[in-house]
């Protein structure tokens, strides 16, 4: 938890430091915050490491199917890593390019996400002629 | 942890706008946008390989 501190403290010193830089260049605060939140963000990943090699122990002892757990956690990457770029996009003043940018993650995981639900018709369908 | 680059980037935009000041108020407005623009390149070329480490990270981490 110390690199947690460590962590939520550089983003304070980060935050003041591009509320210093803010009057004189915007740009280059917006370039601090992007460091800021790559640092961070790189921190955070060391924190999901041991969560994602706990789902596929879990995966492991439940028999599932790691293609389909695959997509599930591709999907969160996509979520996280469009959240963070549309959030940066917003914080410049670029709320549409930001918006854009979720778009983009949506239609990835829509993208991803199409084994699973041909797998899903396709046990409809079974279920259908069975009946 | 690398919150070394954070202090760069702010000393680097501290420079910049003090470099920007002192020469758009001795009347080189033009040297005064291009240090800026070189400062915001410097900038953006320690910061974009820190980008494509975060991407790689996620990138392995989430199996892509």
């Amino acid at each position: 938890m110390e690199l947690f501190m460590k962590a939520a403290g550089a983003a304070l010193i980060a935050s003041v430091l591009g509320l210093a830089l803010s009057k004189q260049s915007k740009d280059m605060q917006i370039l601090l915050v992007i460091a800021g939140c790559c640092m961070v963000a790189g921190i955070a990943a060391t924190f999901l490491r041991p969560v994602l090699e706990l789902l596929g122990q879990l995966q492991a002892m439940g028999n599932l199917n790691s293609e389909l757990t695959g997509i599930l956690i591709r999907a969160a990457g996509i979520g996280l890593v469009s959240e963070l770029a549309c959030m940066i996009c917003t914080d410049s003043g670029n709320a549409s390019l930001g918006k854009t940018v979720q778009l983009l993650g949506s239609a990835a995981v829509l993208y991803l996400a199409i084994p699973v639900f041909r797998g899903l018709i396709e046990l409809i369908q079974g279920i259908l002629e069975g009946v | 942890m690398e919150i070394d680059l954070i202090f760069k980037i702010a000393a680097i935009g501290i420079i910049v706008s003090i470099l920007n000041q002192v020469l758009s108020r001795s009347g080189r407005e033009e040297q005064a946008t291009m240090t800026t623009l070189a400062g915001l390149v410097v900038v953006l070329m320690m910061l974009a390989q820190k980008i494509a480490d975060l991407f790689d990270l996620v990138k392995e981490l989430f199996q892509f």
